[in-house]
């Protein structure tokens, strides 16, 4: 096939139909229009669907319907859309429906601004949905890697029976990059034992529900539930790790602040600085084992676009052995390499002294 | 090795289109590359423009707020705006036939193409863009003129009418500088 | 070899339900039941429930049923419907349910013309959650959240959907029927089951809207809420056939 230079938003889509998802269920918001739009165009043409929703809202309760069937289902939107989302999410965490969910993150809060911001971290990983549920968050930090993730993300939701995000931002929506498409071959998953299709020969009725209104039978839920992210916990947990084996100083960084701080460690290294780098690529699970062997370790900066919304993950992680701040800029400014390269000078100094 | 580019003017000036060709030509002699468009609102507003980076190493971020090596300026707001984060020893490529401005050059260097000129005498108001990547193809070492014309044949393989007139400009832009 | 004169209808389960004495929602789901044995659809459907008394109605249909979140049901069947497009895909929802936090989604896909079936059961208050006021509680009305009676400078007028599903030009059948005489039952099977060909023809979007009485809401014994459907219901929400046939250019 070889490379093309794709933009983001279409990796995105082609993906999606490279992993055999059909059904696409949008509605427009800035900053991620061309998913939308480039699966307007492409789903016909492989007799998919694609439906414009009246609402966000509605747009994941078509998703909750149509992954019902047991087909690969998909959404996407930014952060206010997402928000609006979450009621669905919890639904289909409750139902047990696989389906992917694309956000790409705007800054906020509230209608905030369109521009590149993480400050959905804890939207993504925590969920704004109602009960007791998680979804497996991936974080791409750059295009091939964001084809590879859309394709695992369906993997995992059809492997564990749940919604799967794929976390990215404006930058990484809007940017092209050479990408060469490649269909990733995962083990095959059968549906037909719990999907809505008609009746048909069989004895019993399927259905899709996440009411349980006897309480030791929700608790039963709710425990089966569990096992199943605890398994997620075990399983699925991905994670670069950059230049650590020395370092001093560890950034922890994802998506776009990642390419940023790949390229100030790169700089620093070269001047003989002992920095470097955790690259979470799922945020839920977060990989804590990532952290497991870090010899050298003083000090963690948690370097995100947002005012610090991972940095209680990276503490946990750090299981307060060295310090962690956060460093990053917001409201859709980023950090120039200069400006990220000062800031770890500045705490190498500290750490340097406190020795 | 790296080249930040930055490339801005009106919309309708092919700005994002040069810059795909750009980002076209440097993944053809397997160079790592990213390019990225302003977008949202500030699309509305009809200036536009585009970052494209090339570089022999894994590419950062791939937005251009600092350092620029080389600027494409098609139209006077577009100089205004950027010509300020353009690096000591930076290039600037000023569309001249449109931007009368005086700006401090000490620092860099300023290659003025008459490109809107050019391309109204030899056609088409709508190849400037392609004239000045003629002019880019000069400055820019890893940019050779003979892979910028098979890129933007590929490019514009359905408009054929088009194939001599674009060989014209990129040849013209050359030679312009 | 046995003859039966009557039987209870295979499109629905043996499940006993849940539904208050005298409630008219259990008729409605025989009305529902019997028109996809006659069409021989049963098989062949998918229910969506939705939220409100009728929450658990997917115990009851004998078809496989997806229970959908408040108000989301039509966006729930869209979902669904467009991945089988040829199997019958019907909503079962209420007033408050379907005419107020789900106006969005039923508008929307009527907009669309999405070809499903919608039941939707008027009976004029929120009964699960306990005797709130609806959308379509009438003038005067006394529920618990109107302990004065519902006062149109407050809350509005009742809204009339078969009055606004039959504006949207891509709907293609409207129609308001009753459950307060055995008359009045009989003429809301034949809605529903036009209702239900409609889809089986790829016609396009039908929405039954059907009368229906809340004795324990109303505080009313059953005979006479079933009085009350008749004497003040039917009034404001007039029965008949609103739309037969999409407006197309």
């Amino acid at each position: 096939m070889g490379k093309e230079l794709m933009k983001g938003s279409e990796v995105v889509g082609a993906s999606a139909i490279l992993a055999g998802c059909n059904y696409f269920f949008g509605y427009p918001i800035t900053p991620q229009n061309e998913i939308p739009e480039f699966m307007a165009r492409e789903l016909p043409l492989n007799n998919g669907v694609f439906v414009q929703a009246e609402s966000e809202t509605a747009a994941i309760n078509m998703v909750y319907g149509a992954a019902s069937s047991g087909r690969r289902v998909m959404t996407s939107s930014s952060s206010p859309g997402i928000a609006l989302k979450q009621e669905g999410i919890s639904y289909c965490a409750g139902a047990q429906l696989p389906c992917v969910i694309v956000s790409v993150s705007r800054a906020g809060p509230g209608l905030g601004g369109i521009l590149t911001s993480q400050a959905d971290y804890n939207q993504a990983t925590r969920g704004g949905g109602n009960g007791d549920y998680n979804v497996p968050v991936y974080a791409p930090a750059d295009l091939q890697e964001l084809s590879e993730l859309v394709q695992h993300a369906f993997y995992v939701a059809d492997k564990y029976r749940n919604p799967v995000m794929v976390l990215i931002d404006g930058t990484l929506a809007q940017m092209m990059e050479p990408v060469e498409l490649i269909k990733i071959t995962y083990p095959e998953i059968d549906h037909m034992q719990w999907s809505v299709t008609g009746r048909k020969d069989r004895k019993n009725n399927h259905i899709i529900s996440s009411i349980y209104l006897v309480a030791d039978e929700l608790e039963q839920h709710n425990h089966w539930l569990s096992k199943k992210y605890e398994q997620i916990v075990n399983l699925e947990e991905k994670a670069e790790i950059y230049q650590c084996e020395d370092a001093e100083i560890v950034v922890v960084a994802y998506g776009t602040s990642s390419r940023i701080a790949r390229t100030s460690i790169d700089n620093l290294r070269e001047k003989g600085v002992r920095v470097g780098m955790i690259r979470p690529i799922s945020l839920w699970p977060f990989p804590f084992s990532a952290f497991e062997n870090l010899p050298c370790c003083k000090y963690c900066l948690s370097v995100e676009l947002s005012m610090g919304q991972m940095v209680s993950d990276v503490i946990l992680a750090s299981k307060f052995k060295y310090p962690v701040t956060h460093f990053g800029r917001v409201g859709g400014n980023m950090f120039t390499n200069s400006e990220l390269e000062s800031e770890i000078l500045t705490r190498m100094s500290e750490v340097a002294t406190n020795d | 090795m790296e080249r930040r580019i930055v490339i801005a003017g009106f919309g309708g000036q092919g700005v994002l289109t040069l810059g795909q060709i750009v980002s076209l030509m440097a993944m053809e002699v397997d160079l790592n590359v990213t390019w990225i468009p302003s977008y949202g609102a500030e699309m509305r507003g009809g200036t536009a423009n585009c970052a494209v980076i090339i570089s022999d190493k894994k590419i950062g971020s791939p937005i251009v707020n600092d350092k620029i090596d080389i600027l494409i300026a098609m139209n006077a707001p577009s100089l205004q705006k950027f010509v300020g984060l353009v690096q000591t020893g930076g290039s600037v490529i000023v569309n001249k036939s449109i931007i009368n401005s005086i700006f401090d050059n000490a620092d860099k260097f300023i290659y003025e193409v008459n490109a809107t000129d050019i391309a109204l005498r030899i056609g088409d108001i709508r190849c400037a863009n392609i004239v000045v990547l003629g002019a880019l193809c000069k400055i820019v070492n890893e940019l050779d003129l003979s892979l910028a014309k098979r890129i933007v044949a590929k490019k514009f393989v359905k408009k054929c009418e088009l194939l001599k007139l674009n060989e014209l400009a990129l040849f013209e832009g050359f030679q312009s500088i | 070899m046995t003859d039966f004169l009557f039987q209870k209808t295979n499109g629905l389960t043996d499940k006993q339900t849940h539904y208050c004495p005298g409630c008219t929602h259990g008729i409605i789901h025989r009305l529902v039941a019997e028109v996809l044995e006659d069409l021989n659809v049963v098989e062949e459907t998918i229910a969506i429930a939705s939220v409100g008394c009728s929450v658990l109605s997917y115990e009851y249909f004998n078809t496989d049923s997806i229970q959908a979140s408040h108000g989301r049901a039509p966006a729930v069947a869209t979902g669904i419907k467009r991945v089988f497009p040829n199997q019958i895909v019907f909503t079962y929802q209420g007033d408050g349910d379907l005419a107020s936090i789900g106006l969005a989604e039923i508008i929307a896909a009527a907009g669309r013309g999405e070809n499903i079936t919608v039941i939707f059961v008027n009976n004029a208050i929120y009964g699960m959650t306990g005797g709130q006021m609806a959308p379509t509680s009438l003038v005067g009305q006394k529920t618990s959240t109107s302990p004065l009676g519902r006062n149109p400078l407050l809350a509005g007028m009742p809204l009339k959907m078969c009055e606004i599903m039959s504006q949207i030009p891509s709907v293609e059948y409207v129609s308001r029927v009753s459950t307060h005489s055995p008359l009045a039952i009989r003429q809301a099977k034949v809605a529903i089951k036009k209702a239900f060909e409609n889809q089986r023809a790829n016609r396009g979007f039908s929405f039954v809207e059907i009368l229906s009485s809340c004795n324990i809401g109303w505080g009313l014994p059953p005979v006479e809420a079933l009085k009350w459907i008749e004497s003040r219901m039917i009034s404001y929400y007039p029965l008949g056939v609103y739309k037969d046939g999409k407006d197309l250019e």
